[in-house]
Formats: C-alpha cells, sequence, structure tokens
C-alpha cells in the first residue's frame, strides 16, 4: 500500500469524527436540518484545525444521496467523487494559485450553469486570502446573490486580509485552537490504530508542541515514527521536538544575573554543538526569564507553571537573585534583540554580544534612581522645577499632584511659568533638562490638553 | 553522490534510509539547518535513491537514472531556485503543474526548492494546498537554512528533518584527513562555524591574506591613523564589489567579537581567530567595551542594508564615518 502521512490518512470524513470545533460543527448540521444552508460561508482559523476538511464534508453533506443531511454517507456516488476530488459540481480552487481576476472571470461563467449531476454547486476557495483586490470585488456580486443551488465557502489562516465587504456577505465561523487533551485523546487512537507505543508524557509534549493545531500534532507524530520506529521513546523525542535541556538555560540566567559575561562565551558554543537552532534557544530562553519573573511576582505560581517539583525548587532559588524590577528589564531587552536576531547575518555573533551585554546590564541605573538623584539636587537647588516634576515625577507621586489641583488653574500656569524660567536659568538644571529632552518633550502635550480642560 | 559521500548528519541519513526501505518517505518535506551542510545533496541523493533502479535505499551512481540526475538531466527530478533574490509565484506553478502529471521515465517526481526562505508571500501561499495533498507519485522537497521565515502554514504541512551544523572536531578531521596541515586545519574548522562546504573550498593563502589585509583596515580604524584607506578601498567611482565588502565585515565582525570575548576574559579556545590571540591582547585596550558592541551593531546594519539594495557608496561612507567617529 502506498504509504500516507497521517494528517491524509486521518482526515475526518463525517462531522461526528471531526476534533473540536464543536460549535461550528452543529450550526451547520442544524443548518442543513432546518434546511437553512447560507448561500456563503467563510471559515477562518489558525493552520490544522480543521477548516477544509469542515468544507469538505459539508460539501458532501448538501449533495449526498440520501438528501441534505446531517451526516454523509460516504458510499453514495455524490460523497465518494467528493472524497477523490473528482466531483463535477463541487469545486475546489486553490486561491493562493488562481488569484487574478481572470481566474475569478472565469470562476463567475460557470456559476451561471445548474448543477449537472448532484444538487448543488459547492465553490469552495481556500487559502482565499491571497486573492487579489480586484479579484474579491470581482466576486462580490456574485457573491450577494448567487444563482439558486450554488454555496461558496472560503477557507483562511489569514482572516483580517479578506475584505470586509466580503465578509459581510458571508456566515463567519471561527475555528478555534484544538485543547491539548483533544489533541492528546486523538494521537491515542491514531496509535492504537497504528501499533506505535509511545509514553503519556510523549503524547503530551508532542501536544504542547503542536500549539492547538491538529495537523501539526500528527505531523510530529509522523516525525517520531520516522525516527525511531513503532516504539518511540521520550528521549528521542526530546530530541525531535529540541526540547532544550533546563540547565544550559539556568546556566545562561546565572552568568547574566551574576554578571559574569566570561560565562557566555562557551555557554553558546556549548548550545550549537548541543545541535539547537539559536533562534530557539533565544524563544526558550525568553520563556525562561518570563518564568523566573512570573515566579517573582504570582504567590502560587504552580498552577500556572505545570513544573515538576524539583524544576520549580530552582526557579525559585534563581528568582531570588534579582528583583522583579530587573528580570523585567532583562526581558524587555531579550524581546527586543528578537527581531535582531532573526535576521542578523550572523547570529552567533549577535547573541553573545547581546547576552554580554545583558551580563553588564546591572551597572546601568534605572531611570527611578536618576529622577531620585535629581529630586535630591532639586532640595539642594531650592527652585522646585515644575516642568520635570510634570514629566516624570508625578508619576511616581499623585499624592503631590492631588495637592496641586486645590490652586487655581490660572495661578498654577503663572506660577509655573515663572518657576521654570527660574530654574532654566541653574545650569545643573539646564543639563538635566538636556538629558532628559525627549522624555520631557514626549509628555508635554498631554500636559497642554489637562491645562486646557 | 550516494549517502556515504555525505558528510556528517548520520542520523539525518539513518532516519531517509529507514524510509526508503520502508517505502515510507513523506511526500511534503522541509531539510532545514545551518548553509553548508549538505541539505540539498542529501535532498539530491533522496531523488536519486527514490528513482535508482538497483537499490533500493541508496543511489547506485551505476544505472541510467542516477547518472542522469548527477548531470541534472533527468526529467522527473526538478531543482527550483530564487530567480534573482527570489522564488516566484511562475516558478510554483510550474512546479504545480507538473507536479500532478505522472513521471515520465522515473518512479517517482521529485522536487527540490533550494533556498525555500526566499519564496515570496504568493509564491508560499500558493504552495500550501499541493503540499498539503501532493500527488503520492510527487514529492517536494523544501531546502532551507532559516526555517524562521518559513509561514507555519507551510511548515505544518511537512515533514520537518533538521540537520546539525557539522560539528568542528569532524570538519578538522575531515580536512586533515584531505592532507591540510593540522594547524591550518584547526584554523579553518573554527573559522566556518559548521559550513562544511565552506570548509573544503576554502583557498587557505587566500584568506590569511585578506585577513591580514582586514586586520590592517581595523587597526587603522581602531588607532584611528591613517583612516582614509578604508574609504579609499571601498568607495570609488567604480563599481563597488559588494562580495569584497560582505567578507571584510565579516572578519572585522568576528575580530570584534574575539575582542569583546578577551576584554571579558573567557575562554581562549574559544576565539574565532586564534591565530591572533597575541595582537588581540596587544590592541585590546584600543578598543572599550561598549565601543565594540557599538562597532557590530553598526556592521549588523550595514549587512541589513546591504541586503535591501541601498546604495553601496552612502552605505560605506556612513559606516565609515560611524566607526571612527
Amino acid at each position: 500500500m502506498t504509504y500516507l502521512i497521517y494528517a491524509r490518512k486521518y482526515r475526518p470524513t463525517t462531522f461526528e469524527e471531526m476534533i473540536g470545533q464543536k460549535p461550528v460543527v452543529q450550526t451547520l448540521q442544524n443548518a442543513i436540518k432546518n434546511n437553512r444552508v447560507a448561500q456563503a460561508y467563510i471559515f477562518s482559523g489558525m493552520r490544522g484545525v480543521g477548516k477544509t476538511t469542515a468544507a469538505r464534508i459539508f460539501a458532501k453533506a448538501l449533495n449526498c444521496q440520501h438528501g441534505p443531511t446531517p451526516t454523509p454517507c460516504n458510499k453514495c456516488e455524490f460523497c465518494k467523487t467528493i472524497t477523490e476530488d473528482r466531483s463535477i459540481d463541487v469545486l475546489e480552487i486553490d486561491g493562493a494559485s488562481n488569484r487574478g481576476i481572470d481566474e475569478v472571470r472565469s470562476l463567475r461563467e460557470g456559476v451561471k450553469y445548474k448543477p449537472i449531476y448532484s444538487r448543488n454547486k459547492i465553490i469552495i476557495i481556500d487559502e482565499v486570502h491571497m486573492l487579489t483586490r480586484e479579484a474579491f470585488n470581482a466576486l462580490l456580486k456574485t457573491l450577494e446573490e448567487p444563482p439558486p443551488n450554488t454555496i461558496f465557502i472560503f477557507a483562511t489562516t489569514e482572516f483580517h486580509k479578506v475584505p470586509a465587504t466580503i465578509i459581510s456577505r458571508c456566515q463567519h465561523f471561527e475555528f478555534k485552537k484544538i485543547s491539548q487533551k483533544e489533541i492528546i485523546n486523538h494521537l491515542l487512537s491514531i496509535t492504537k490504530k497504528e501499533e506505535i507505543t509511545i509514553s503519556s508524557f510523549g503524547l503530551n509534549i508532542i501536544a504542547e508542541a503542536a500549539d492547538g493545531s491538529l495537523r501539526d500534532a500528527q505531523s510530529l507524530l509522523d516525525q517520531a515514527v520516522a525516527f525511531s520506529g513503532e516504539n518511540i521513546s521520550d528521549e528521542d523525542l526530546k530530541e525531535i521536538l529540541g526540547v532544550m535541556n533546563r540547565e544550559i538555560l539556568f546556566e545562561c540566567s546565572t552568568a547574566i544575573i551574576e554578571e559574569r559575561p566570561d560565562g557566555i562565551f562557551p555557554l553558546v558554543e556549548k548550545v550549537i554543538n548541543g545541535g539547537y537552532d539559536l533562534r530557539f534557544f533565544y524563544k526558550e530562553l525568553i520563556q525562561h526569564f518570563r518564568n523566573l519573573l512570573l515566579i517573582k511576582s504570582v504567590k502560587s505560581p504552580l498552577e500556572l507553571l505545570p513544573l515538576r517539583e524539583e524544576d520549580m525548587k530552582k526557579y525559585q532559588e534563581e528568582a531570588k537573585k534579582a528583583s522583579s524590577e530587573e528580570f523585567l528589564r532583562y526581558l524587555v531587552v531579550l524581546q527586543q534583540g528578537e527581531q535582531g536576531l532573526k535576521f542578523s547575518s550572523h547570529p552567533r555573533i549577535y547573541l553573545e554580544v547581546l547576552l554580554v551585554k545583558l551580563c553588564h546590564f546591572k551597572k546601568v541605573t534605572s531611570l527611578k534612581d536618576i529622577l531620585q538623584e535629581l529630586e535630591k539636587m532639586k532640595k539642594g537647588i531650592k527652585a522646585p522645577s515644575e516642568l520635570k516634576e510634570n514629566a516624570e515625577i508625578s508619576v511616581l507621586r499623585p499624592e503631590e499632584e492631588k495637592r496641586e489641583e486645590s490652586v487655581p488653574e490660572i495661578e498654577i500656569q503663572g506660577k509655573r511659568e515663572r518657576e521654570m524660567e527660574q530654574a532654566l536659568k541653574d545650569p545643573t538644571v539646564k543639563y538635566f533638562m538636556d538629558t532628559f529632552k525627549a522624555q520631557v518633550l514626549s509628555v508635554e502635550p498631554i500636559k497642554r490638553v489637562k491645562d486646557k480642560e | 553522490m550516494a549517502f556515504k559521500d555525505i558528510l556528517g548528519n548520520e542520523r539525518q541519513k539513518k532516519i531517509l534510509r529507514k524510509a526508503l526501505q520502508k517505502d515510507r518517505i513523506p511526500n511534503s518535506m522541509l531539510f532545514c539547518g545551518l548553509e553548508g551542510v549538505g541539505k540539498k545533496s542529501l535532498a539530491l541523493v533522496l531523488a536519486k535513491a527514490m528513482n535508482c533502479e538497483k537499490k533500493k535505499d541508496d543511489a547506485c551512481e551505476v544505472c541510467s537514472p542516477c547518472k542522469a540526475i548527477s548531470r541534472d538531466n533527468f526529467p522527473d527530478v526538478m531543482v527550483i531556485s530564487p530567480d534573482g533574490n527570489i522564488i516566484k509565484i511562475d516558478q510554483i506553478r510550474i512546479l504545480k503543474q507538473t507536479a500532478y502529471l505522472k513521471p515520465m521515465v522515473g518512479q517517482k517526481r521529485v522536487f527540490i526548492v533550494a533556498e525555500a526562505e526566499k519564496m515570496n508571500e504568493e509564491a508560499a501561499n500558493s504552495l500550501l494546498k499541493i503540499l498539503e495533498e501532493p500527488p503520492l507519485f510527487s514529492h517536494i522537497i523544501l531546502v532551507t537554512h532559516n526555517p524562521d521565515v518559513i509561514k507555519p502554514t507551510i511548515k505544518s504541512r511537512c515533514q520537518i528533518l533538521s540537520f546539525q551544523p557539522v560539528s568542528r572536531e569532524d570538519i578538522e578531521k575531515i580536512l586533515l584527513e584531505k592532507g591540510f596541515g593540522k594547524e591550518r586545519a584547526k584554523i579553518i574548522a573554527l573559522l566556518v562555524g559548521g559550513n562544511l562546504k565552506k570548509a573544503l573550498n576554502l583557498e587557505w593563502e587566500e584568506i590569511q591574506a585578506k585577513r591580514a589585509k582586514a586586520w590592517e583596515l581595523f587597526l587603522s580604524l581602531l588607532k584611528k591613523e591613517k583612516v582614509a584607506t578604508f574609504l579609499k578601498n571601498y568607495v570609488s567611482s567604480r563599481s563597488l564589489r559588494r562580495e569584497e565588502l560582505e567578507e571584510v565585515l565579516e572578519i572585522f565582525s568576528s575580530f570584534c567579537r574575539d575582542l569583546i570575548l578577551i576584554k571579558e576574559k573567557s575562554d581562549i579556545r574559544l576565539l574565532m581567530n586564534p591565530d591572533y590571540a597575541e595582537v588581540f591582547k596587544k590592541t585590546e585596550n584600543f578598543l572599550s567595551l561598549s565601543k565594540a558592541m557599538d562597532y557590530l551593531e553598526k556592521i549588523d546594519y550595514a549587512f541589513y542594508a546591504m541586503q535591501k539594495n541601498l546604495n553601496m557608496n552612502l552605505l560605506v561612507t556612513s559606516l565609515f564615518s560611524n566607526l571612527i567617529s
């Protein structure tokens, strides 16, 4: 027998077989039962959740010999031709390849004629978001009032790219991510049929990596079988999925927190020799710092982080080493660097340098400290420079702002201007003004609006 | 070329051979891994093995399909490479049309899309349907060194086979076998960072001369002596050679990185230019840590700008003034 990948072999052929998507399936079935089938549908949702499958089953349900039925028989000639993709009245069009206005024009020509052989003419356009703007617009009239017995079904992963005029003419169904539990159950049934042995831990990490897409999960299982045969060990699976060794992550975060930049270079070397993709490592590192921040800020982190006890302990110890503000700053910098890493021509050097930078991060004074310093200086100078206060400090000390509100607006305005002038004469203030110009400027417009009110 | 001629990546080869024995080669596959580890060559070997008349799990190199594929003369194996800088939708359309036709002479049709990350949005999307349900006699192999750029909708339809960089020891070993000197093999292995193809194609004298020249330039920029040489070399009315500048900048960034490593007192064995260790130590003080990082950032930007086809003369000038300021 020829080999089919699991995603194709186990593609559902009835509504009942579909995993997840209960609301969508039920609505479609009821529509058929009550004879309330709309003329156009649009299915959206992420990859591998069943959009195309649902469209095909729906087509079968409408054209099955046993009347429009919510449970297509899959045995009659009509159902068979649809399954084998050779029905003349069910057109499955690849919207990404046939995307121009010419293709849509010829489609419109075809729609004019009655179905040749079955009850309904059904046009499925997959990847519909790739149609050009002209093509979409050419469809509008037909879509609004299609000839009788013609049904359009669109499927797309990028719903936002479909024009609103199209959407308003269709019934929109959003396909949700499939929950881990459902994925695991489905994988279990496949492994039973295929006589594959795999641990529940293994199924768990596959489901996790699939991130809500059933097709991804099936592909991963396929890869695992290709890799290790019918007996899939956890170790093999970790290798395929590239599950990051937590030791390395901890080593990295420790080096950063303890300011040991010399440790970075051997570490990156280790990551590369371990065969990990640097960008993948980076993603995991972000996740790692996120976990640390989470532990710092949540009282009972176990609910949010399904970790083993010993891992949790390690995390908690690590989290003690720095303040949550520091973790937050690390995270911000890491996230900013992600894009750069993606497009860097030398990802290795980029990563090394970024991590070295992070190691020196504690030496950077925080804005809060600088402001406090400024505050102290101001007291020394005596003349309170209101301008700066408005810019940043008001955020820190709301009670002071409240006190001001009791004074009439105009008076404050005048007072402010005078004080500003005075303060600006002072060289120290001037210096700080120059340094913080950007920040002060950015707050300025808001202040004015406030004053006007 | 047969499986044994591809160096390194034993595991990947094992997987493919096992799949060949069981007739379980997936119809859509994605090969990803660093440049120069042999992804495309392996894809070609796979195409041969699928069409070979004598062996089941390898290429025999004797039968006519094997030979024809080696000569790029086999109608059922098609390699698609970027046209210019991108793979266009028309190329994919041709692929799709032929993929639905039964193989002409061989047993399977094989399509190899090299540098798949260069597919533009339209091309990538138009590939989706056929990747999901290709005819059973057609196999599509996407090859990329940057899987992050590949759309998730494509990835989810493919079986992914990721390749590891060839380890430094392996490269060293292979180079030694090819008759390179010990010291030289070591340095080359460090320089190429897992890219075996590059290691084998390196011209040693040439690369040494280039590095020496680059170091001189770098030093002059650091010391701010005779800085104009850089400009003189790379800005001119003559058309600039982009590859040349890329090479120099690449060497520059490895210098910067090594200087940072030395400044941080990390493990000297990890230097990218181990033969320059002494010189680095001497010049360590010319470049502060933050300056070195800054340099790297500027160089990275220059690479980015070159990809975007900015005016080269302006680019070099601005890079230069950034570096010396």
